[in-house]
């Protein structure tokens, strides 16, 4: 790590080492010069000093010495013994001279062979200052110790021998000694730097071994802090902190472990939180699919087949909107408990190693959906599915009240359906799909075929929607007929929806399947509002009592909002009283004939009439028209188609009868043939509308149709 | 003086060993001896000679040679009487002795310090006015020592013939006879021309190779210095040999002393006191020597 901060603290050590190593020894280096120097100055003091002691002591012993050998060769002028015993000395460079004089001072002796300065006074060649005397002397004069070393017989001095001894040799030599000081002082120095440096260095290398060992041992923990921290960043839950130690960095270590646990418990909740369904506390859609994911996987390793059962609550819709989302959410947390109570049954039967693979989980709104690995066969599926449709059949009470809801199961199998989370869950819901519409408390295992069928019905109920707003929807008009006059007194509306990849598709094809999505209130709106407009805009000019027909589908009845606003439109468009009539089948007025009544009421006051569409295939009970504000009946297309085959008269017939005699108009749908204009005709039949007068076509042929025919007066 | 003291006994001690030593082999081991007070040098002169002679004595039966050093001539005398000694090589008057004590025989001359003959003089300072012998009356004459030929026999002898009687004085400082020659010794040349020259005495003598010898008496000197008296020439040295010395073996020596030549043993002899060969005696020697020792035994001293 280039910042760490055993490289930082090994760095100052380091600095820090060189900096006190590099002033200690400049401040050695300082001393050590000034020590050398005072060293050398007073000891060529001392020396000189000493050497001179040891100089006139030397030249004293001498002297003395020489004097006490000489008395027997000076008394008796042994010259040659005198001169053998000064020889030595004469010859000495440091020996300035050796005179022996006797007692009046004249010159014996004077080392030479010749004897030269025999007999001179002494004085003449001592040097100024030097006194003549016959007593021992010792001076330094100069650079010179001149000795004066009485020789005796007895008591009495008869001669005097005097040397003078230079010591330049000697400050020569304390000189040299100086410099050999001054140069051994300069290496001692320079061995000190070497040695010093050396020092530095080592304490440097120290500062490393110790920034090394830091790293590596003190730092450690802190190290394996991190490193446990990334490992649990990582995902390894099961990490521990604790370092077992009294100092900081075990508190740090109780500290992080402390933490840890409050992020599980966090994680935990937000697991649960992202993981679970916050109404049934079951799995949600995701923890199913990585469940499943998982399953999958282990299933195709061990060639195992697993099943998912995907769950719909059939009229779940109907609790949510009659009695209310609270009652709804109760009644889907009762589902889930009984489904759970279910699975808790089931497992045993189920021969699994792990029982929580049997799992239960809630997609989303009435859906839920089940894993069972290790299905053996269908039939154990089907029992399964069977006994999930039974439980959930039996009524709900909630808030004292009893709601019936029922269960349609789709069964998907892997490998056999699908190998993936998706296409399995979506060939599920598929099954579910087929289930349904096969009826309600019903299992479907799933079939490939589904897909196409399915897949197209909802497609388009996906589509419907955007068909709307990208125009894709159109009415079509088919004319209504005088069947007395062949006049044309009005027309249906019928949607036509060209769809961009498929083409025109059916309104018998696509309505039905809108009819059970929440889309059918806004297609219902949608097409009353443009026929409104149609009406207003381009019919009522040509036909002012001219009579427009709008289908409005069974399913919105249940609408609470659809009475107001059909309400509006009609009041927005400002028809002419009795121009629009509005068409409902028999059935969807049938599941609550009071509430339908009063919607129907309404309308009518607006001034729009009410038809009942399909006439005779409902409950063919013809009671309840009593109790509808209706106008008049559209006989089913059906019994017009039977007529050729030589039935269907008599309930024509009667249908008429009936009609006529409560004051409603009929209009007989799908008649293509002029036999069945006849009869219809002749059975008394108001109106009729079919192929044999027009086929629905757009708006343009409808006025073209208007335009050529004569004007005839309203009915 | 201590240290020449010590040198002494140390030479006795080693010459008492090998006396010791020789004592057995007599017949084999020749013996030079010479009085001297400088062994040191003295032996380093003889010591070659006598190798070369043992060298070259074996067919008379001599295989080795030794040196001994006496200080003191009654000794050297003791030790040739007895045949301790068999060869010596000296100047005049000692030989002169040692051939009448000791029965020592001459057998040839010897030409030391390259002198065939050698001459004392008789100096005194230019200053004293002394001019001859007569003039020395009352004064005093410095001799080396007692043991010289050139600086006391000689001399004394000339002034004795001179009419010249004498008188010894033991130092510088005694008092002196006013009607004779007052001899003392200086114990060496330096100091016997020092003495003269410094006026502590009024006459010295000394043999012309030293008066010759620049180094002995520098020119300086000798100008300030009269010769008032020349002697005849004598012989300068004598090989003698010890009368127990087999006549074979003697003749055997003589005859390889006189084979060398300056030429063919020119180094050898040089470093023999500097000798430049030997010469056969004649008749006048022995007479020579046997006036030398009766002259001398007649002084007291």
């Amino acid at each position: 790590m280039k910042h760490s901060i055993a490289t930082r603290y090994g760095i100052l050590l380091a600095v820090m080492t060189a900096l006190v190593g590099c002033c200690v020894l400049l401040v050695n280096i300082f001393y050590l010069e000034r020590y050398a120097h005072a060293a050398i100055d007073e000891g060529q003091q001392h020396l000189t000093e000493a050497v001179e002691k040891q100089l006139i002591r030397d030249a004293q012993l001498v002297a003395e010495s020489l004097a006490s050998n000489l008395d027997a060769a000076v008394y008796s002028s042994d010259f040659s013994a005198i001169q053998e015993q000064l020889e030595a000395l004469s010859h000495n460079t440091n020996v300035a001279y050796t005179y022996i004089h006797d007692a009046s001072g004249r010159v014996i002796h004077d080392g030479s062979a010749e004897l030269h300065n025999f007999g001179r006074h002494i004085s003449e060649l001592l040097p100024p200052g030097l006194p003549v005397m016959l007593d021992a002397d010792t001076r330094k004069i100069g650079q010179y110790i001149h000795v004066a070393q009485p020789i005796r017989s007895g008591e009495t001095t008869f001669a005097v021998l005097r040397i003078a001894i230079t010591y330049t040799e000697a400050e020569t030599d304390i000189r040299e000694m100086s410099a050999d000081l001054a140069l051994q002082s300069r290496e001692l120095r320079n061995n000190i730097i070497v040695t010093s440096l050396s020092i530095i260095i080592l304490l440097l290398a120290s500062a490393m071994a110790l920034v090394f060992f830091l790293s590596q041992h003190l730092l450690s923990p802190i190290r394996r802090l991190v490193d446990h921290c990334r490992r649990y960043t990582a995902g390894e839950n099961q990490i521990r902190f604790k370092l077992e130690r009294a100092d900081e960095f075990g508190l740090l270590g109780d500290a992080l472990e402390e933490m840890k646990d409050s992020i599980n418990l966090s994680r935990s909740q937000v697991e649960r939180l992202a993981y679970h369904d916050a109404l049934t506390q079951l799995p949600n859609r995701r923890m199913f699919n990585e469940e499943l994911n998982k399953m999958l996987s282990w299933a195709d390793r061990h060639n195992n087949q697993v099943a998912v059962l995907f769950i719909d609550l059939d009229h779940f819709k109907r609790v949510n909107d009659v009695a209310g989302h609270e009652v709804g959410d109760k009644l889907l947390i009762q589902a889930a408990n009984r489904l759970t109570n279910l699975l808790v049954t089931e497992a045993e039967s189920i021969d699994f190693p792990v029982p929580e693979s049997l799992l239960l989980a809630r997609l989303g709104g009435d859906e839920f959906v089940m894993m069972l690995p290790n299905c053996k066969d269908r039939s154990q599926i089907s029992r399964i599915a069977t006994r999930i449709a039974d439980v959930l059949d039996h009524s709900f009470t909630i808030e004292d009240r009893r709601y019936t809801v029922s269960a349609s199961v789709g069964i998907t199998l892997f490998p056999e359906h699908g190998r993936s989370v998706t296409e399995l869950l979506k060939q599920a819901d598929i099954a579910m799909y087929a289930a349904k519409h096969s009826g309600r408390k019903r299992h479907r295992f799933f079939e490939p075929q589904m897909n196409n069928e399915v897949i197209s019905k909802m497609l388009i109920q996906q589509d419907v929607r955007d068909a709307m707003q990208r125009g894709e929807l159109k009415l079509a008009y088919q004319p209504i007929v005088d069947i007395v006059s062949n006049e044309i007194i009005g027309a249906e509306a019928l949607l036509r929806w060209e769809h961009p990849e498929q083409g025109p598709i059916a309104p018998d094809t696509f309505i039905p399947l809108i009819e059970k999505t929440d889309q059918i209130m806004p297609l219902t709106l949608w097409t009353l509002e443009h026929a409104c407009h149609d009406l207003i805009q381009q019919i009522i000019p040509r036909r002012s009592h001219f009579k427009l027909s709008v289908n409005i589908s069974g399913a919105v009845l249940r609408e609470p909002a659809i009475q107001d606003a059909i309400h509006n439109i009609i009041q927005r468009a400002q028809l002419p009283a009795h121009t629009l009539h509005l068409e409902l089948t028999e059935t969807s007025m049938m599941e609550n004939i009071q509430s339908c009544a009063d919607t129907l009421q309404a309308w009518k006051q607006m001034g729009a009439a009410i038809w009942i569409d399909d006439f005779g295939t409902g409950y063919s009970s013809l009671s309840y028209l009593h109790s509808l504000p209706i106008d008049g009946l559209k006989i089913d297309r059906s019994f017009i188609a039977e007529l050729d085959q030589g039935q269907g008269d008599q309930v024509i017939e009667t249908i008429i009868t009936m009609a006529n005699a409560m004051g409603l108009k009929t209009v007989c749908e799908g008649i293509e043939t002029e036999s069945q204009q006849h009869f219809v005709h002749n059975r008394g039949g108001d109106y009729a509308q079919g192929y044999l007068y027009a086929k629905p076509a757009p708006l343009k042929q409808l006025l073209k149709l208007l335009d050529k025919e004569t004007l005839y007066e309203p009915l | 003086m201590l240290y020449r003291r010590r040198m002494r006994n140390l030479i006795r001690m080693i010459c008492l060993s090998t006396l010791l030593v020789t004592a057995h082999a007599a017949a084999e081991t020749l013996v030079l001896a010479q009085l001297s007070d400088r062994p040191k040098k003295d032996f380093k002169q003889l010591r070659p000679m006598a190798k070369y002679v043992a060298q070259h004595l074996g067919h008379v039966g001599i295989t080795r040679a030794e040196v001994r050093l006496f200080s003191e001539l009654d000794e050297l005398i003791e030790a040739v009487k007895k045949g301790e000694v068999h060869w010596v090589t000296e100047t005049p008057y000692s030989a002169a002795v040692l051939v009448h004590e000791a029965d020592a025989i001459p057998l040839l001359m010897k030409w030391k310090s390259r002198q065939q003959r050698y001459q004392t003089l008789i100096y005194t300072h230019k200053d004293s006015g002394l001019r001859n012998l007569a003039d020395l009356t009352g004064k005093r004459i410095a001799f080396e020592h007692n043991n010289s030929f050139s600086s006391y026999y000689l001399p004394r002898m000339i002034l004795e013939k001179h009419g010249q009687s004498l008188n010894f004085i033991h130092s510088l400082h005694a008092a002196r006879d006013s009607n004779k020659v007052n001899h003392l010794f200086s114990r060496n040349e330096k100091n016997n021309l020092l003495w003269v020259h410094k006026r502590l005495v009024e006459a010295g003598a000394l043999n012309d190779g030293d008066w010759q010898n620049p180094d002995r008496v520098p020119d300086a000197l000798k100008s300030e210095l009269r010769i008032i008296y020349r002697s005849e020439p004598y012989p300068r040295a004598l090989e003698l040999v010890s009368s127990k010395l087999s006549a074979e073996r003697a003749a055997a020596l003589k005859a390889l002393l006189l084979g060398m030549t300056s030429d063919s043993h020119g180094k050898l002899l040089s470093r023999y006191e500097q000798t430049s060969g030997f010469e056969t005696l004649n008749e006048d020697v022995p007479k020579l020597l046997a006036e030398i020792y009766n002259n001398s035994r007649n002084w007291s001293e």
